[in-house]
């Protein structure tokens, strides 16, 4: 039996574990005591780490399939690498590069990330990127980096422990990450006030003091009622608003009509629950504000966040231990496909493809021109493949079908494509269109480095022989750029790759395998080979110099309830899957919690509407409808349902239509949708 | 003074060379990032045994019910199926370094696994382990042995007990199978002197004042459990804690519940294996119709504390199901572990 420390490859708390392992088999996980993240602890995902690589649809070899409605059918390597090689070049000969298109994985390594990025901008010639992080944490990349200058978590999880007050906003955050939410509830042990927002009443709501029950869709609004009675009490920290930032004014402006009286007709929150609120976050000096995607998946996603940067830089709560604006990333390296440049306006390490010098530098170190006119994003993609001006796609461990808001609409999109790469573990309905699927080794087949939601860069190691005849990706994209005749992507191991990031990523400068392999990873950013990195972002000043106070408005969602569609959908995650299920659905343990999909009503609403638990209703939104069950809960406020997002059979991306899209990021609204139940 | 002898530390290598002869050593080492795990060794220098450590992030359960076992393979043919039973692990092994609290459990193990038919799995490599287990001198912060009566230092249950005396290890014999291995020895296991005796009584009596923190007082906690005398606002308090996660069961070395599934390979067989399962997972206890006994949190701790602790429970396995070991104390997200919940018990 051998034991090899790995990452979890589920959210983004990046817990290390061993994968135990018996001849060519793994057969067990357990938890790594030493780490400092997981500490001995694992969630019942983490345990069940392991379960889907072995699955019997688990792809044992390319597939190529010769006419678009026909059958897949089994190939060699060089057969499937020509095969793609060809049409890529064919279709960018005949309609240009920006025909072309890419999605990156938040699956997938920070090389292999990196290498897409390469691949799209030098083998493609096109900025035409992007990953799944437009489907959720957008807002936080692009909020974010307008604010203080990058896009990510300012302080680190086990600071969480030591904080006096936590605001927790649109995170279910025992069941999403639970390593923050253990340490959440130690602080509220230790005496920390604990304020949660939350249409739903998660285990974390449960345990906190305050509980805020915002109408779906407006938390800006209630964010900057609280800045009003911070101002208007004069609890600001004027000291620090004066020294470290700028613009304050056009906030104090702003602020100026979400009076008490307009934030309590919008939300639903009263003055006095929002006084106190404001009065425990502003007079500690260990204030901590953690959000997840109940906030980022809204039309006005990136207005939230950054009036919660205004909030963190008003009170001086920024820049020290125990305190600033903290997203919690879903995926294990939805950070890493970010900071790689898997976007369409960034290189890697948020390098802006606007500035010349950043561009010139790439150039240099690779020999290419590279291409500078921003590429569209994850869904403006799907709009031009609908549209007919993108026309082929090559999309890598995603299950977009089911990870955007309008399958039938991403399906017409996909079949509209003269050609379709996927690169997958499974045939996933994405991949069934697809021309060319490439089969790909997962987490545990394959050496690299995943980046968790507090920046912390980690080595997966290989613990196995890749399945059957599939590859890791980091090889598949070399091999394919050599196919296509591009020669500068030759890499013998993802070391070699790591090498090249930390060349041109200066917050990836520091960070080398040797570094990584004695520590337990390294938070970037890390500038030189001495620096260990950095656990406190902004604590002397911001990247981008002051902090920005952006005034951000109330902008109303799209989807809001009417009487034909009375009910408030909401949707979300449960604690036994991860996304889109193709992973963590074949994990037999894991599947029996929650076989089936359901729709969480309360109690009362049921009675109006006569149903119980277990019966089948009908939901139906302005875009289509879906059958299934029912689960009678008091954690749904009434008037508001839910349903999770994990499940084919009960898949709420069929409901939420496409007709939200927060103008700032690109993200598409998710989070609510006006329904009405009707009884099958 | 036959059931006892002195074994030098300097023969210790020696002695894991002969005993590796004939059998697969297990014992506890400590792996590049720091964690102590039990794994096969194939020398002394391997071996973490240095008193003070904590113990295992796994029990050495892991030895006779691993996480994953398959217990049969078949296959689909055209007129029919084609079993192949897995044959039970057979290598002889011997754990060395096993604490008296996962030696505790062990024998708690013994008697599930041996009622009814017998698990043959589980009983042929029980029958093929010996156990040698190390007293504990350095108590951790996370240990409650004693007040479980499963250590620091046992009576009974194990095949030899090592007792760390500076130099030398003073062995007690627990079985014929630990005689067995002495006579293998003869040469380097000497004779037992008086001070050896009064040095390991002193060495006992000191550990067992180190327990300082993480007491857990049972027997109040016990009777009113099992009387059904526990408000049941502690049980909502605490299943509110519950992340249901399912690790007290998996790093707990007297749970021995498993899930039994059949999984297709990508071979075209069939495995049918067990693995670990636990109590605190919903879909456990949830029947064919879809209904479930104990679908809330609170009706599952409440569940897996009277299973470990009620007389029902105690009177059916002869002790309570737990042994003091304190890795659910690490292992728990909730802080719900063994100590916190009868702590909290018995000041209800």
């Amino acid at each position: 039996m051998r034991n090899v420390l790995t990452v979890c490859p589920f959210c983004g708390c990046g817990c290390g574990l061993y994968l135990r392992i018996d001849g060519n088999k793994i057969c067990g996980v357990m938890p790594n005591r030493e780490h400092p993240i997981s500490r001995g602890q694992l969630c019942f995902k983490g345990w069940n780490a392991y379960s889907f690589i072995y699955n019997s649809q688990r792809l044992r070899k390319p597939l190529v399939k010769d006419k678009r409605a026909g059958a897949h059918h089994g190939t060699s390597w060089d057969n499937a690498y020509n095969f793609t090689a060809k049409r890529l070049k064919e279709i960018q000969k005949k309609y240009g590069s920006d025909s072309l298109g890419i999605i990156g994985s938040a699956k997938c390594t920070n090389e292999e990330n990196f290498l897409l990025m390469k691949f799209a901008r030098n083998v493609l010639g096109t900025n035409n990127i992007d990953n799944c992080v437009r489907l959720c944490h957008a807002p936080t990349i692009v909020g974010l980096t307008d604010s203080f200058g990058l896009g990510a978590m300012t302080n680190s999880i086990n600071e969480i422990e030591n904080a006096k007050v936590i605001i927790v906003i649109g995170s279910n955050t025992t069941e999403e990450h639970p390593m923050v939410g253990t340490r959440i509830l130690k602080a509220v042990d230790q005496g920390a006030k604990l304020i949660v927002a939350d249409p739903y009443r998660t285990q974390i709501a449960d345990a906190s003091q305050l509980h805020l029950k915002p109408k779906p869709g407006t938390d800006v609004v209630w964010v900057n009622g609280l800045i009003r009675i911070i101002i208007e009490e004069n609890f600001a920290d004027f000291d620090f608003v004066s020294k470290r930032t700028e613009n304050f004014k056009a906030v104090i402006k702003i602020v100026e009509k979400f009076t008490p009286e307009y934030v309590e007709k919008i939300t639903g929150l009263s003055f006095s629950s929002l006084r106190e609120a404001a009065l425990a976050y502003c007079h500690s000096k260990a204030s901590m504000i953690i959000y997840g995607m109940g906030i980022t998946q809204h039309v006005n996603g990136t207005d939230t966040v950054q009036a919660l940067a205004n909030l963190a830089m008003l009170t001086g709560n920024i820049g020290r231990e125990s305190t600033g604006v903290n997203p919690l990333i879903g995926q294990s390296n939805m950070q890493g496909a970010c900071d790689m440049g898997v976007l369409p306006d960034f290189l890697s390490g948020y390098q802006s493809i606007k500035d010349k010098k950043n561009v010139v530098k790439f150039e240099k170190a690779w020999n290419i021109k590279l291409p500078t006119d921003r590429g569209l994003s994850f869904m403006e993609m799907m709009e031009q493949a609908r549209r007919g001006k993108i026309k082929a796609m090559y999309i890598v461990g995603e299950d977009v079908l089911h990870s955007v808001p309008d399958i039938n609409e991403a399906k017409e999109a996909l079949n509209h494509l003269e050609f379709l790469i996927v690169q997958d573990l499974f045939l996933t309905e994405t991949a069934q269109l697809a021309n060319v699927v490439l089969s790909s080794a997962s987490f545990a087949e394959k050496e690299g480095t995943f980046t968790s939601t507090e920046r912390r860069v980690q080595r997966i190691r290989k613990c196995v022989e890749p399945f059957g005849d599939t590859k890791p990706d980091w090889q598949i994209l070399s091999e394919l750029a050599q196919h296509v005749g591009y020669r500068d992507m030759n890499y013998k191991n993802p070391k070699m790759i790591m090498e090249e990031i930390a060349s041109l990523t200066p917050i990836y400068e520091g960070i080398s395998y040797e570094k990584l392999d004695n520590s337990a990873g390294i938070q970037w950013p890390c500038f030189d080979k001495s620096h260990t990195g950095a656990s406190i972002l902004y604590k002397d000043s911001f990247t981008r110099g002051k902090g920005y106070f952006l005034p951000v408005d109330f902008t109303q969602g799209c989807e809001v309830p009417d009487e034909e569609y009375p009910y408030y959908l909401v949707t979300g995650r449960r604690k036994f899957y991860y996304h889109t299920g193709s992973m963590t659905r074949k994990s037999p343990l894991l599947e029996r919690e929650f076989p089936d999909g359901f729709v969480a009503i309360n109690p009362n609403d049921a009675e109006i509407l006569k149903v119980k638990t277990g019966w089948k209703v009908k939901i139906v939104s302005r875009h289509g409808e879906l059958e299934t069950n029912v689960l009678m809960t008091t954690a749904v406020p009434e008037k508001t349902v839910f349903i999770p997002f994990h499940f084919k059979e009960g898949t709420a991306s069929l409901l939420l239509g496409n007709s939200g899209l927060d103008q700032k990021s690109k993200n598409p609204e998710f989070k609510v949708c006006a329904v009405k139940i009707n009884l099958t | 003074m036959n059931n006892v002898k002195i074994l030098f530390k300097k023969d210790i290598s020696t002695f894991i060379k002969n005993c590796s002869k004939d059998a697969e050593i297990i014992a506890p080492s400590k792996t590049t990032y720091g964690d102590i795990i039990f794994g096969p060794v194939t020398s002394h220098s391997e071996i973490a045994l240095d008193q003070g450590f904590e113990n295992s992030i796994i029990p050495p359960k892991e030895f006779f019910m691993p996480e994953e076992e398959t217990l049969l393979i078949y296959r689909e043919y055209k007129d029919g199926y084609r079993f192949e039973p897995s044959i039970p692990d057979e290598q002889k092994r011997i754990i060395f370094g096993i604490r008296s609290c996962d030696v505790s459990a062990i024998l708690f193990l013994d008697k599930f696994f041996r009622s009814d038919i017998g698990d043959i799995y589980y009983l042929k490599k029980r029958e093929n382990t010996t156990l040698i287990s190390l007293g504990c001198n350095e108590p951790r912060e996370t240990c409650f042995c004693i007040c479980t009566d499963c250590g620091p230092f046992l009576t009974y249950g194990f095949d030899l007990q090592f007792t760390d005396l500076e130099d030398r290890y003073f062995v007690e014999i627990g079985t014929t199978k630990g005689e067995n291995i002495l006579k293998d020895n003869k040469n380097i296991f000497k004779d037992v002197s008086v001070e050896d005796v009064k040095m390991k009584q002193e060495v006992v009596e000191s550990a067992k004042n180190k327990f300082k923190t993480a007491r857990a007082y049972f027997s109040k906690t016990i009777r009113k459990l099992s009387e059904e005398k526990v408000d049941k606002k502690v049980w909502d308090e605490l299943g509110q804690r519950c992340f249901s996660c399912g690790s007290c069961s998996y790093v707990c070395p007297t749970c021995s519940c498993f899930d039994v599934m059949d999984l297709l390979r990508s071979t075209g067989e069939y495995d049918r294996i067990r693995t670990w399962d636990s109590c605190m997972l919903a879909g456990f206890t949830k029947e064919a119709s879809g209904h479930n006994p104990r679908f809330e949190k609170m009706d599952r701790v409440y569940r897996r504390f009277y299973h470990k602790l009620s007389f029902q429970y105690i009177e059916k396995n002869g002790t309570h199901g737990c042994v003091g070991c304190g890795r659910c104390m690490i292992a728990c997200l909730g802080n719900i572990s063994m100590p916190v919940v009868v702590d909290k018990i018995r000041r209800s």
